[in-house]
């Protein structure tokens, strides 16, 4: 075994003369090594002037961050720590950068990197933040905020990247979502555990996701495949949900109001928003307090003023509305028990989530006889009913998820108006409508390192 | 006169003077250094761009110019002072809307420093740090060198530091910084406003204004291309301008705002930027109106949007995205993500004005 110092010198060394030594060492293999002894300005010149091919090996301890700590964006480097529970990256006193690790690409380039086997705790803003990658692979990592009382918006945030692979991870507590992957093209979440967080898993924006195997828990939604307008990449398309389990997502809604995870009802399996092409089979989704899953397209979220509404607004090439969304084989148990119970512990009472659990409540009146309120819960699959004129596809089609009968919604909102805001006199059981089949999806191919 | 273009003459006699003064540093014999890669010395003297002499940032080359630019990025109410040198016999290339063309070999200084009271320039400037890019290869470069405290030597720091710094400032309000050396990558993480790392000022839209020279005052754009390091620049007067945002006589509150938002926000809120992918867009030429967060939702800003529908709601600065988070100095709330604890508060009057007079509404 190196002697302790020894390795101290050696990190100091790297401190000043990281970018001199670097470029000499192209070699694979070049192992950089990092402990908790060493200063964070230290620590952050290893990460800074990381070359081409390296690894940087984060000894096992806790590391205290004041800033941001931004990695390096020369080709395929390792972050590897001595395991999730071993290695923690502490940014419970942050007073700089908004985010913790951070790697930012520049557009055009061509840059992997893989994370692994640490942890990163408490940070300001978002925890591991990768813009641009085009092979990003996260593994055995946790992002959580145990001792931070607001917490950051993302978990694991890759956006705008390429050929992303994120498994056996877990995200805890994020106000937006745990582990998010946006704007991005290939994409495989595997394995995760995500909890506690607004939404637990959510692709936007996005081309090409396989998003199984996961468990989704203690969140406000177990997953969204949302596409948004007015970002630089639009016209999400071709996701695969499948395999999962979204159980107990039953926490209140405590996104920052103006965010667009603010709008979803706390106890929601998972939504589908304005994507083309979305395949949700084999997983299972229980005890969902308000719906166990929806479909709905942007006006339901943002609303259908031609003059205020974003989904008017959206950048060329924005379909506002869900197509071929395919749920099939999925397994629903005790789903849409109480669609107003997670909002009636938010300490916010007027939270914009409210608006659309209390939508839901108007729809499925518990009381016996009731026409809504069918076997004693909000039907298990429900979409918003609203279609693009000529859009040529069907937007949803829902088979074999359960036997019983009014297990599919369509809630009306092409009929809904201001004036007569009671869900229960426009929604319809019509599930043999879309009781339609679609070819199944192609995998993703699994991004390999 | 107004103050921000005082604080120009003042800081531009000090660098010319500097210029001419080769007998009291005792670095002055050495030559610029001309850099061929990304490597870079352990210590600025070693660069022999500029050193601290009697307390002003010194250039020790009669070939290095100092410059201004008409609005700069605030950073904590720092004082600022910016030199570039070209290698001898090489000339920048002129661009009407991007950075001009800087030959290989190209070195620029940065240096940043405090007063303890703004308001009084008598008292010593506390110089924190200098910073140093350079164009190797085709490629820009960056490294923060870090003053001692006696102001005798700077030495590089790659991984950043982030240091209180308390001071009065010129309002004669008594701020707490938590100034940020920025680590080697957060330079980069600001300076990619097109893509590939690359200067942000250094273009004619702000360089465009006079320069108290020793040779006394001259448009810069003038000077560079009279000495023979700029080829191609129109008059002046054909040359784009974006008006000094401190200034009321400068502009119109829209154009003064509108340079503001792009010295302070355009390099990363750009179409390839780093911060390209929310889809806002603060550069000054910008005309979409959505781009330009008109009625455009934050995207991912989770707690950094506190609560408010829209980045800009015309005539409802206060339920608008971009002062808020201007005026927070909160890590995970305050914008520019990095590079300002304290908040530029005749910034945020601004953009509040600008939104304020903005027609229309959202809903």
């Amino acid at each position: 075994m190196r002697h302790p110092l020894r390795r101290l010198a050696c990190g100091l060394v790297l401190a000043w003369f990281a970018a001199a030594c670097s470029s000499e060492n192209n070699s694979n293999n070049n192992v950089v090594n990092v402990d908790p002894s060493m200063s964070e300005t230290a620590i952050a010149s290893a990460f800074s002037g990381a070359a081409a091919n390296s690894t940087i090996q984060m000894a096992a301890g806790t590391y205290k961050f004041n800033n941001s700590l931004n990695l390096s964006t020369k080709d395929n480097i390792t972050v590897k720590g001595a395991g999730m529970t071993s290695t923690i990256l502490d940014f419970s006193g942050q007073s700089a950068g908004a985010d913790g690790l951070v790697q930012t690409i520049g557009a055009g380039q061509t840059v992997k990197v893989i994370f692994h086997d640490f942890s990163i705790r408490d940070t300001a803003g978002d925890g591991l933040k990768i813009t641009g990658g085009t092979g990003v692979h996260v593994f055995n990592v946790g992002v959580s905020w145990p001792t931070r009382q607001q917490h950051g918006g993302y978990g694991i945030y890759p956006v705008s990247c390429k050929n992303v692979l994120i498994e056996m991870s877990s995200a805890d507590g994020a106000s937006d979502t745990g582990i998010y992957v946006g704007q991005s093209d290939t994409i495989v979440v595997r394995n995760n555990v995500v909890t506690n967080n607004v939404s637990g898993i959510e692709i936007e924006n996005s081309f090409n996701a396989d998003v199984t195997a996961n468990d989704s828990h203690g969140n406000t939604v177990g997953f969204l495949v949302f596409d948004l307008p007015s970002l630089p990449q639009v016209g999400g398309h071709h996701v695969r949900v499948y395999a999962n389990q979204f159980h107990d997502n039953n926490h209140y809604n405590f996104g920052d109001p103006s965010g667009t995870v603010a709008l979803v009802p706390g106890g929601t399996g998972g939504a589908v928003m304005a994507n083309t092409e979305v395949e949700i089979f084999n997983n299972t989704f229980t005890n969902n307090q308000a719906i166990g899953f929806a479909a709905i397209s942007c006006f339901a979220a943002f609303g259908g003023d031609p003059q205020t509404s974003p989904c008017f607004h959206a950048t060329s090439g924005y379909n506002p509305f869900p197509k071929n969304v395919n749920v099939h084989d999925n397994t629903f148990t005790g789903n849409g028990t109480n669609p107003l119970g997670p909002a009636s512990s938010n300490p916010d009472p007027t939270h914009p989530s409210l608006a659309l659990a209390e939508l839901l409540a108007s729809g499925f009146p518990p009381g016996a006889g009731d026409p809504g309120w069918h076997n004693g819960h909000v039907s298990n699959v429900a979409f918003d009913g609203i279609i693009g004129i000529g859009s040529g596809s069907t937007p949803i089609c829902a088979t074999n998820n359960g036997t019983e009968t009014f297990n599919f919604a369509n809630l009306h909102l092409d009929q809904f108006t201001p004036q007569t805001p009671n869900l229960n006199a426009i929604l319809e059981f019509d599930q043999a409508q879309f009781a339609c089949s679609l070819p199944a999806l192609s995998p993703v191919p699994v991004p390999t390192f | 006169m107004p103050r921000a273009v005082r604080l120009v003459v003042a800081s531009a006699a000090f660098l010319a003077l500097a210029a001419c003064s080769s007998s009291s540093s005792s670095s002055a014999a050495c030559t610029p250094r001309v850099p061929t890669d990304e490597t870079f010395p352990s210590t600025l003297a070693e660069w022999c761009q500029v050193t601290l002499d009697g307390g002003e940032v010194t250039a020790l080359s009669s070939d290095i110019v100092p410059f201004t630019l008409t609005t700069p990025l605030y950073s904590d109410g720092a004082i600022k002072r910016r030199t570039v040198r070209l290698p001898p016999g090489t000339v920048a290339s002129y661009d009407d809307a991007g950075v001009l063309g800087f030959p290989n070999g190209t070195v620029f200084t940065k240096s940043f420093g405090f007063r303890d009271d703004a308001r009084n320039t008598a008292l010593p400037i506390h110089w924190v740090e200098t910073r140093i890019q350079w164009r190797a290869a085709g490629t820009w470069n960056y490294m923060a060198y870090r003053w001692n405290a006696a102001g005798t030597e700077a030495t590089a720091l790659q991984g950043g530091e982030v240091v209180p710094i308390s001071y009065v400032d010129v309002d004669g309000a008594s701020q707490n910084a938590r100034y940020l050396v920025p680590s080697q990558l957060q330079c980069e993480q600001c300076h990619s406003e097109s893509g590939p790392v690359a200067p942000i000022g250094p273009k004619a839209r702000w360089l465009n204004t006079d320069y108290a020279y020793a040779s006394g005052p001259e448009n810069q754009l003038a000077h560079w291309t009279r000495i023979g390091i700029l080829s191609g620049a129109p008059d002046p007067a054909n040359a784009p301008r974006l008006p000094v945002a401190s200034d009321p006589d400068a502009g119109t509150v829209e154009q003064r705002a509108r340079s503001y938002l792009e010295a302070n926000c355009g390099f990363c809120h750009s179409p390839a930027g780093n911060a390209r992918v929310t889809g806002l867009y603060l550069q000054a030429t910008v005309t979409d109106s959505i781009q330009l967060g008109i009625c455009k939702r934050p995207v991912a800003a989770g707690p950094g949007a506190g609560g408010r529908p829209y980045d800009v709601f015309p005539g409802q600065p206060d339920a608008s995205v971009i002062p808020y988070r201007m005026s927070s100095t909160e890590p995970a709330v305050a914008m520019p993500q990095i590079g300002r604890s304290v908040v530029d508060t005749h910034g945020v009057e601004l953009v509040t004005q600008w939104i304020q007079e903005l027609p229309g509404t959202c809903q």
